[in-house]
């Protein structure tokens, strides 16, 4: 019983934090890209460049191709440790997937992200803006959606 | 006819692509001229990067007038003339693929999928948790499906009425969201009790909780297809549709309100009003502990089955 009542002002705790609901914590996924640009951005000079895309696309690449060959297969995509996200690469292999043999080569997956670099590259200087990639991040999942529409 | 020349070609082939891997093994920098027409030259079997190191001539830009293909093994250059280094993966020094790095891989599918531009893999697991939690935030009023540009706030694929088959991936709009039904009997939750709503009879306000699985009346659910879930004429309904952690889960009469709406995710109920899961307070699994609405969080006491 004490036990619960614990328990219970733990929830109610809980709740005051929990009452800056998730859509303000979906605002916190900005943090989220923020970090993941300085990370992307290797000389510091606060954009990531087309050298430094291509870096990134290559580790992006390589952290799915787990039998390096170059190509991402359905079950390397299957293999991603969140559902939603199997579906949307899954969508998107439709899409980028030109050969139609059900695998991303490298090229296939070069192009794809080329692709979404140039739609964040809003001011078309060839190279992302801290702000360029926040902006297209918050507008990520729809863009997803459309681009797997695309090809129908 | 054709089979046995592709046999003969395939033979002859295999020796010759090995040499070349030798030789390009050997080499770790190449030189690739192209004054503006499409030249291309094949890499090593265990390339996993190429890098300009120095432009000779035009302009060279990935992606634009030069790159390559480790699927189809292909450098290639249009209108850029430089030295490569051609980096392998044994030659690679810590960058090697890990399947265990959780977090490189949610990065990286997200942004093939177009749903962020990076993918640097700097991201902690921390971040890892977090995106996950904001992956299904639900709103607090507007309907269940995201405004425009609220990135990843979909709700879990592995609702079996998710993707209609034939609307692709845009979600249904608000209001029409596929709430399955089909199911009936006894929910099953943790510690081996089921949902129950408490006392015998139920009436306007009647509190759910887990209950030894006894079947009668107040056990019995029927998840229509506008997903409610209806025992003894009654919805399950979140009291005064709070969207709090702690909101009480009660029987009311059906009123086709947004918290009288359940959905299916995995071993998760979850209420169409926000995405919250039905959650069996505090974890403490003894007959008669309220059922409340709290995050998702995949734990034992927020599990449930039919």
């Amino acid at each position: 019983m004490k036990l619960k009542k614990v328990f219970s002002v733990a929830a109610v705790a809980c709740a005051a934090v929990a009452a800056v609901p998730l859509a303000a914590m979906a605002q916190a996924q900005p943090t989220v890209s923020r970090r993941i640009f300085l990370d992307a951005d290797l000389n510091k000079d606060g954009f990531v460049d087309l050298d430094e895309f291509h870096k990134d696309v290559v580790n992006g690449f390589h952290a799915l191709d787990h039998n390096r060959d170059g190509y991402i297969t359905v079950e390397e995509i299957r293999a991603i440790p969140d559902k939603t996200r199997v579906e949307l690469v899954l969508k998107m292999l439709k899409v980028a997937d030109k050969d139609g043999d059900l695998r991303l080569s490298f090229r296939e997956v070069v192009e794809a992200r080329m692709d979404f670099f140039d739609k964040a590259d809003s001011n078309r200087d060839e190279r992302l803006s801290l702000e360029e990639t926040l902006v297209f991040d918050a507008g990520g999942a729809q863009r997803a959606a459309a681009a797997a529409q695309k090809k129908k | 006819m054709n089979r046995l020349c592709q046999r003969v070609t395939a033979a002859v082939a295999v020796p010759v692509l090995l040499l070349q891997n030798v030789a390009f093994a050997a080499e770790q920098t190449v030189e690739l001229s192209s004054s503006g027409s499409y030249v291309s030259r094949k890499l090593p079997a265990d390339a996993r990067e190429v890098e300009l190191v120095t432009q000779r001539g035009g302009s060279c830009r990935f992606g634009r007038t030069w790159g390559y293909d480790l699927g189809a093994r292909e450098l290639w250059a249009n209108g850029c003339s430089g030295v490569f280094k051609i980096t392998t993966h044994d030659g690679a020094t810590g960058s090697s693929p890990s399947s265990s790095n959780t977090a490189a891989a949610l990065a990286a599918a997200a942004a093939i999928a177009g749903v962020a531009v990076l993918a640097s893999k700097g991201r902690s697991h921390e971040d890892d948790n977090r995106y996950q939690q904001n992956y299904y935030p639900p709103p607090s009023n507007a309907g269940y499906y995201p405004p425009p540009g609220n990135a990843g706030y979909y709700p879990p694929p592995n609702h079996a009425n998710y993707y209609p088959p034939t609307a692709g991936y845009h979600p249904p709009a608000a209001g029409s969201y596929p709430s399955g039904g089909g199911r009936m009997g006894t929910i099953h939750g943790p510690g081996g009790m089921c949902l129950d709503m408490r006392g015998d009879r139920v009436v306007q306000g009647t509190e759910a909780i887990i209950y030894g699985c006894h079947g009668k009346n107040n056990q019995r659910f029927n998840w229509t297809g506008r997903g409610e879930l209806i025992v003894n004429n009654m919805c399950l309904d979140v009291a005064g549709g709070s969207g709090n952690n702690g909101a009480q889960v009660i029987a009311w009469p059906c009123n086709g309100g947004r918290n009288q709406q359940w959905f299916v995710s995995g071993s998760q109920i979850r209420s169409q009003q926000n995405g919250k899961c039905l959650d069996v307070a505090g974890g403490n699994l003894g007959a008669g502990t309220p059922v409340i609405m709290y995050d998702c969080h995949g734990g034992p006491n927020q599990t449930w089955f039919w």
